[in-house]
């Protein structure tokens, strides 16, 4: 082994996973064909029973992956081949829960089941929108490696340092400042709206702003207002990135919350198929 | 034995034998690697009893030159020396007995017994020369008499960091090889601008394009990024043996035109200039073994920190920050195991050390006095307070620990040392790097991957606590390195920069 390879782990690149994905897509398509045309009625219900036996299956190994997120002394596979299974192992696993129930779901519980099994299906796919997406556009600007928490606490810190820019300023300055240019520094939490929004056109909106405020200064205080506001660009574009990594995390407080409550639908319903 | 040593025959047997008395001797069967060409170990090797041979891979072949070696010879004083990793296998012939001198013991006989320096320094030089031209790949086709005789003709030259080796505009005197160490081929335009050609590394040359002319001019300064040792190619003798070998000549042209080629495209390409600057001034070519986060993929889960913290004893030597090269790589706050590590220069106690697959590490009897972390210019290396039962391991899991006790029933290892037996196969699991153990580490019954961490403290008792140098060591006491394994994304990766960044290496 080379010492390059020993260096540079990419196991999980090197793993067959799309040629695994494709060959169980191909087993469960022919499997399918294979109910609709030649099996008999009941024959048809074993095969819907197997499908939702192993569907059950790969949602619990599904649910494994925050399991083996936090376990880091025992070996289990690198963590990138177990989010690559993950992220198969869910598409499949829909393929799998739609044959399920190809002959229609029946009562209000398995309608729930049903909702609830594509919330966690659409936030997954949500959560890997986001995963590929935003780490690319927070770290255009290279801020994107400071932690979230110190950004937090730097996003809080410009009001400070806009503060110091008008100590012992002229008076009319003051009021200007404290009415209505302070309340721009003030860190008021995360502004999800800028999840939506262009990196661009939030920073033109500040500059429209400060020219304004720059009309509306004393002539001895507009190079004041000019550091204002490039002091308000720096915060804002730091919030830009803050808001998309908060977003980052934000996503598993609902595909988690979701996975738990179908994984105990999921049990109410075997139970029940079992005692029923 | 000792007046047999012609290292030592103008000594005082008992002189030498009082400073040689604490050596440790090592036996080797018939065969058996005696060590391996690339492995880091800064001792030094007498033979006392037996025979054993040197084989050195010849470059562009797959074939390899025997040289033999007999009682009394020395070898491995290359690494000892450099802190390079080892140049050459040393094979036992025989049943062998050899005396292992460590570096520190090494080098204080050598400041006492003034006719073992200069013995030693004769052999290091010869060899360093006849070891080197064998392996150039522009020697290929030379015979072994007339590299010999070259050998005898050519100089060493030592540079220190920062020195010139020539300048732009001065003349040609010879050609350069780049024994070990990395140096830097810029160009000045008429602005004074300094344009970066490209980093040379071991087994690379320079300075043959002005040697093609009558009277040629260089075209570049050349300056050391590190400790650099070269040996220099008188032009006489460079043209003498281009005379004599029209195919090395016509090799060496087509490679000067390669590499006039590739300044002419630095020029125009501003990314591959900042690039190549980047490489050199952030200190990241002398790294061997470097963390680097891609961070268009680090969805900053910072399990790498938590993974570091979990498989260090709950303190991660990973800080998720440091600067960014060019604008997607972050190389995190973590040792970069450089080729030339400062960190080792001044250690009192010999405690920070090369494994032998290059990673650095600090050992148990490290007394905290902050040496190293001073030296260490990326400021990868903290001074933590550790109790004495903070080791390791102490946090390894019981499956773990199960699955150790299975694989040595199954093997039949005992965990116990046999100086004269051939190492047992290591159990390995799919995916696992190779580890190399070095046998004066105590190791858990039937674990060939782990260090055995001390006994516990008592419960209830409080565990003494004392400074201790804290650093990335590539989690060597674990078979993966905790923070790549533990990546969901595939953002951090450990890679060795010279191959990373092979697309801005120099040409031939």
């Amino acid at each position: 082994m080379s010492r390059s390879q020993i260096l540079d782990d990419r196991s999980a690149l090197r793993s067959g996973w799309p040629a695994v994905f494709a060959l169980i897509v191909g087993l469960l398509i022919a499997s399918f064909f294979f109910r609709l045309f030649y099996s008999s009625p009941d024959g048809g219900a074993d095969f819907d029973l197997a499908y939702g036996i192993i569907g059950v299956f790969l949602i619990i190994f599904l649910a494994f992956y925050k399991l083996r997120k936090n376990v880091y002394k025992i070996r289990l596979g690198t963590l990138q081949s177990w989010f690559q299974a993950h992220i198969y192992i869910g598409i499949i696993s829909v393929a799998l829960i739609a044959m399920h129930a190809s002959s229609g779901v029946g009562g209000a519980f398995s309608v729930l089941l049903v909702a609830l099994f594509s919330l966690v299906i659409l936030s997954g796919i949500m959560g890997s929108m986001i995963y590929k997406f935003i780490p690319v556009s927070v770290n255009k600007y290279g801020s994107g490696t400071l932690p979230l928490a110190e950004m937090e606490e730097k996003i809080a810190g410009y009001l400070n340092e806009a503060d110091k820019h008008v100590d012992n300023e002229h008076k009319e300055f003051a009021v200007l400042y404290h009415k209505t240019i302070r309340p721009l520094f003030v860190h008021k939490g995360v502004k999800w709206g800028y999840l939506l929004k262009e990196e661009r056109a939030i920073l033109e909106n500040q500059k429209k702003l400060f020219a304004s405020f720059k009309m509306m200064a004393p002539p001895q205080n507009v190079y004041d207002v000019s550091v204002l506001g490039s002091i308000a660009m720096e915060k804002e574009r730091l919030m830009f990135t803050w808001v998309k990594l908060k977003a980052l995390k934000a996503w598993l407080s609902f595909h988690m919350p979701l996975t738990f409550a179908m994984i105990t639908a999921t049990a109410v319903h075997i139970i029940s198929i079992l005692y029923f | 034995m000792i007046p047999d040593i012609p290292l030592f025959a103008q000594e005082k047997a008992e002189d030498i034998l009082s400073f040689i008395k604490d050596c440790e001797m090592r036996y080797f069967k018939p065969g058996e690697h005696i060590c391996r060409q690339g492995e880091y170990d800064e001792t030094c090797n007498i033979i006392l009893e037996g025979a054993a041979h040197v084989l050195i891979k010849l470059e562009g072949t797959a074939a390899k030159k025997k040289i033999p070696l007999e009682p009394g010879q020395i070898f491995g004083e290359m690494a000892a020396f450099t802190g390079n990793p080892r140049t050459a296998d040393i094979v036992a012939s025989t049943p062998v007995t050899i005396l292992n001198i460590n570096k520190n013991m090494l080098f204080n006989m050598l400041d006492r017994f003034a006719s073992v320096k200069a013995k030693l320094d004769q052999i290091y030089r010869e060899r360093a020369l006849s070891t080197l031209l064998l392996t150039i790949p522009i020697f290929a086709g030379v015979s072994q008499k007339i590299l010999d005789e070259l050998a005898l003709k050519v100089m060493l030259h030592s540079y220190n960091t920062g020195d010139i080796i020539f300048r732009q505009g001065d003349d040609a005197e010879g050609l350069y090889l780049v024994r070990y160490g990395f140096v830097k081929v810029a160009e000045h335009g008429k602005d004074g601008q300094e344009k970066v050609l490209a980093y040379l590394k071991e087994g690379h040359y320079f300075g043959e394009m002005a040697l093609l002319v009558a009277g040629g001019k260089r075209m570049a300064t050349v300056s050391a990024i590190n400790r650099v040792e070269l040996i220099r190619i008188a032009r006489e003798e460079f043209e003498e043996l281009t005379k004599n070998h029209p195919a090395m000549l016509a090799n060496i042209r087509k490679i000067v035109e390669k590499r006039k080629e590739r300044s002419a495209s630095i020029g125009k390409d501003e990314l591959l200039k900042n690039k190549l600057s980047s490489v050199i001034s952030s200190g990241i070519i002398q790294a061997k073994a470097i963390l680097i986060m891609d961070v268009t993929k680090c969805v900053q889960c910072d399990n790498c920190v938590n993974a570091c913290a979990a498989l260090h004893g709950g303190k991660s030597r990973l800080a998720r920050k440091g600067s960014m090269f060019n604008h997607f790589l972050l190389i995190p706050t973590s040792c970069r195991h450089c080729a030339d590590p400062k960190c080792m220069s001044n250690c009192p106690t010999g405690a920070i050390s090369r494994d032998l697959a290059g990673e650095i590490y600090h050992k148990d009897f490290c007394i905290g006095c902050g040496s190293c972390a001073k030296n260490c210019q990326y400021g990868n290396i903290t001074l933590d307070v550790v109790s004495e039962n903070d080791g390791e391991n102490n946090g390894v899991s019981l499956l773990w620990r199960l699955r150790s006790r299975f694989v040595a029933k199954e093997t039949g290892d005992n965990g116990a040392a046999d100086p004269g037996a051939a190492k047992p196969e290591r159990f390995v699991f799919p995916g696992d790097r190779e580890m190399v153990q070095r046998p004066d580490e105590e190791r858990l019954p039937g674990d060939r991957n782990m260090v055995a961490s001390k006994p516990a403290a008592k419960k209830g008792k409080k565990a003494a606590t004392r400074r201790k140098a804290v650093k990335c060591d590539m989690c060597r006491s674990y078979a993966i390195i905790g923070c790549v394994y533990h990546c969901p994304t595939g953002a951090a990766r450990r890679v060795d920069p010279a191959e990373f960044f092979s697309d801005i290496t120099s040409v031939g």
